[in-house]
């Protein structure tokens, strides 16, 4: 095997990407849980952990750009690395996600919640599995799981729906309630999008592994409205 | 460290060692060269003039006379040495080169060791049976033929390696463009070669010029001036072996300055060949050097 | 300009095996793969250089217009005027940069004003006539590298040929040159069908439009052969054979 050096750093590239994916899921469960026990300095953390994201990200992409710059890349490599760059970026949109639902957290102040929270922390965990099952098929190059985890989307747009009304009824009832409905409702909405990234992770696993360029979900960038 | 440094010291020594070598073996093979020269003008010098160059032979005791008529002899029987071997030179020595492993190829070649391993006197007597016994008289021509067999395996040599430094990208191009082979190499490769083909013909004219053993059968020498291919001529060699062997002072001391002139033309005609060489090259670029 | 069946052996030995191909006109094909692999022979079959080799067979068809150039009836004297060819290291004759480029035409029996009229349209073809138009006269070894080579293909286009093959042609180029060489290629395809054999991969996905990948297949063969043959962005970003791949991201080996 030639290029050893070479197979050596985009190895460890991949891993980089992998760590960085670890670090949204964490900011995206850790935001959710901030706002559920209402801590604030949990929250302050999160933003912190964002700004590693972003300057992870800028590593990445710096990486990227040097390994095509002095290794010319061709084939796989190149679609390897052109694809990388995407996810880097996307990985650092996700981040920001979980930043946006860590500054609502800081702008309820000391309100309390309108109710417990069950259906948003669901949406978290299905949309952080979502993107480690994407992150593990990054990781193996894996088509048939690159072409199944879009669908689980459906899961995340139905409890998006259902969140949606809830926080409808709470409103219609009590107009005193629109204003952290609207917060939550953010939060929701962030979630859901969380979901719409991992099927364009997913759409970048399926062009490194067989070079195909094809939209896995066509509704998934659009504003999913609810039903 | 320290043994490092020793070897160091060791190379060193070596290296000078047989620098010193080499630079004496040198001196050992100029020595003796730069000793003839100066041993055949001092002797030849004195007898020496321009009249020397231009007046005919004089018999013994009468003062004066020269080797004009050799002169033009030795030139004559070059010239038509070199004109007969040199086409069947290039010709050959390019085929040789270019078709190196045909049976034709491996014959020329092994003919052309034959050739340059015979004496020359031999040559001589094949001359002899070849013109001069049909004939049935000595003649300048028969003379130019003995040197052309001489001076042929000189020059087919020299034609066949520099064709072969010719680099073979070069013949292609000009096959590449539509050019036949014979086209390629009158056009390409044999100028391309020219200055190395030019170095082995002066090697040829110096080696015909200084032969004297075949012209005892051929043209066999005449003391007055003759430029006749069919008449006996007189050539430079001969005259000073006819001289030399002579009891008579003044001829002996002729004899001399004629080995002066020759040593002296050959070397003209070689920096001549180099000059041309170089100017050559300078202006066109030079494919093979030498 | 196609390939077919081709198989050329050298004194028994199997050099090329099955070789299939379509050239498309007006357009640089690029022929990459490892060393020894058969890309020059294959060059030199097409203007049937290879018949200087001597115990070299060919088999199988070479279409240029519909004609086989293998065929007995067709002289390859005259085909090498249809099919120009432009070597690894500039190899311009020890002559005049006018007369390496008059050396075609003169062929043909091309003198006096036309001759003159060739030689400088085949110099502005090759993007040299600007540098050279004022020293047509001097010697063509006095050139640099680059525009001995640009020379070398003026001297090619002089003869008019519908396919110029370039063996390797920047590879004693300096990258500047080379970039050069590289220009002229897509200006000539406008007019000529080029096939240039790379070893310089980068070089094939700059310049070319469609690339062969040959490689020698079988095992215990030394035959080369073509393993595929796409658009050159399909080749070097998503190449459908493994070998390929392995070739142009430099695993292989």
């Amino acid at each position: 095997m030639l290029r050893k050096t070479f197979e050596a750093e985009l190895q460890e590239l991949k891993d980089e990407v992998l760590w960085l994916g670890s670090m949204v899921e964490r900011a995206i469960l850790d935001a959710v849980e901030a706002l559920r026990g209402r801590d604030l300095e949990a929250s302050r953390e999160i933003l912190k952990l964002d700004r590693q994201i972003n300057a992870k990200r800028f590593e990445i992409e710096n990486r990227v750009v040097t390994l095509i710059a002095t290794q010319q890349p061709m084939a796989y490599d190149l679609r390897l690395l052109a694809s990388i760059f995407e996810i880097a970026s996307e990985l650092e949109r996700m981040g920001d996600y979980a930043k946006g639902i860590a500054r609502v957290n800081l702008r309820m102040g000391d309100q309390p919640l309108l109710k417990p929270l069950l259906d948003i922390p669901q949406m978290a965990r299905k949309a952080v599995q979502m993107l480690r099952s994407a992150l593990t098929a990054f990781a193996h190059d894996d088509v048939q799981a690159a072409h199944a985890i879009p669908q689980e989307d459906d899961e995340l747009d139905a409890l998006y729906n259902q969140v949606y009304r809830e926080l409808m009824t709470y409103v219609v009832q009590d107009p005193r309630t629109i204003a952290q409905a609207n917060w939550l409702l953010w939060v929701a909405h962030n979630l859901e999008r969380a979901g719409d990234r991992v099927t364009n992770l997913c759409e970048r696993i399926l062009y490194i592994a067989t070079g195909e360029m094809t939209e896995l979900d066509a509704s998934g960038d659009e504003w999913t409205r609810p039903a | 460290m320290k043994r490092s440094l020793w070897r160091c010291y060791g190379r060193k020594a070596t290296s000078a060692v047989m620098l010193a070598l080499t630079g004496m073996g040198t001196l050992l093979l100029v020595a003796p060269l730069l000793w003839i020269l100066v041993y055949v003008v001092r002797q030849g010098a004195p007898a020496l003039s321009f009249g020397f160059l231009t007046q005919l032979p004089t018999p013994v005791g009468v003062p004066g006379g020269g080797i004009a008529n050799a002169l033009v002899g030795s030139a004559i029987t070059v010239g038509v040495g070199l004109a007969a071997a040199l086409p069947v030179a290039l010709l050959a020595g390019y085929y040789v080169a270019a078709r190196p492993n045909t049976p034709l190829g491996i014959a020329v070649r092994f003919a052309t060791d034959v050739i340059s391993g015979v004496p020359s006197i031999i040559m001589g007597i094949f001359a002899y049976t070849l013109i001069v016994l049909p004939q049935r008289h000595f003649s300048a021509l028969a003379g130019g033929m003995a040197l052309s067999f001489i001076m042929l395996p000189i020059m087919l040599r020299t034609t066949e390696e520099m064709v072969k430094l010719v680099p073979a990208s070069l013949r292609e191009a000009s096959l590449s463009l539509g050019a036949p082979e014979w086209r390629t190499a009158i056009s390409v490769t044999l100028p391309a070669a020219a200055n190395g083909v030019l170095t082995g013909v002066m090697l040829a004219v110096a080696r015909g010029a200084g032969e004297a053993a075949p012209m005892l059968f051929t043209a066999f020498g005449n003391p007055t001036m003759s430029t006749a291919l069919d008449q006996p001529i007189a050539t430079l060699p001969h005259t000073i072996f006819v001289y030399a062997i002579s009891p008579y002072e003044d001829w002996r001391a002729k004899a001399w300055a004629t080995a002066l002139v020759l040593i002296l033309l050959v070397l003209v005609l070689n920096v001549t060949a180099r000059l041309v060489a170089a100017w050559r090259a300078r202006r066109l670029g030079s494919v093979t050097r030498v | 300009m196609a390939v077919r069946r081709l198989n050329v052996y050298y004194r028994g030995f199997h050099a090329l095996s099955d070789v299939n191909l379509e050239v498309p006109a007006n357009s640089i094909t690029a022929i990459i793969g490892p060393s020894g692999c058969g890309k020059s022979t294959l060059l030199r079959t097409i203007n049937r250089m290879i018949d200087l080799v001597p115990g070299a067979r060919v088999e199988g068809e070479i279409l240029l217009d519909g004609e086989n150039v293998l065929a007995p009836g067709i002289d390859a004297v005259d085909l090498r005027r249809r099919v120009g060819m432009v070597f690894q290291r500039p190899n311009p004759f020890p002559k005049s940069i006018f007369d390496n480029v008059a050396y075609g035409p003169r062929l043909y029996g091309v003198r006096g004003p036309a001759l003159a009229e060739i030689v400088e349209r085949s110099l502005r073809a090759a993007a040299l006539w600007d540098e050279v138009k004022d020293n047509l006269k001097k010697s063509a070894l006095a050139l640099s590298g680059g525009q001995q080579q640009r020379l070398c293909i003026a001297r090619a286009l002089a003869v008019e040929p519908e396919v110029i093959l370039l063996d390797e042609p920047a590879s004693a180029l300096d990258p500047i040159a080379t970039l050069k060489i590289e220009e002229l290629m897509r200006e000539l395809k406008d007019r000529y069908t080029l096939i240039i054999v790379t070893h310089n991969m980068q070089q094939a996905a700059r310049v070319s439009d469609y690339t062969a990948m040959m490689m020698v297949t079988g095992e215990g063969s030394r035959a080369g052969t073509i393993i595929e043959f796409d658009r050159t962005e399909t080749i070097f970003t998503n190449p459908k054979n493994r070998l390929t791949e392995d070739y142009v991201t430099g695993r292989y080996g």
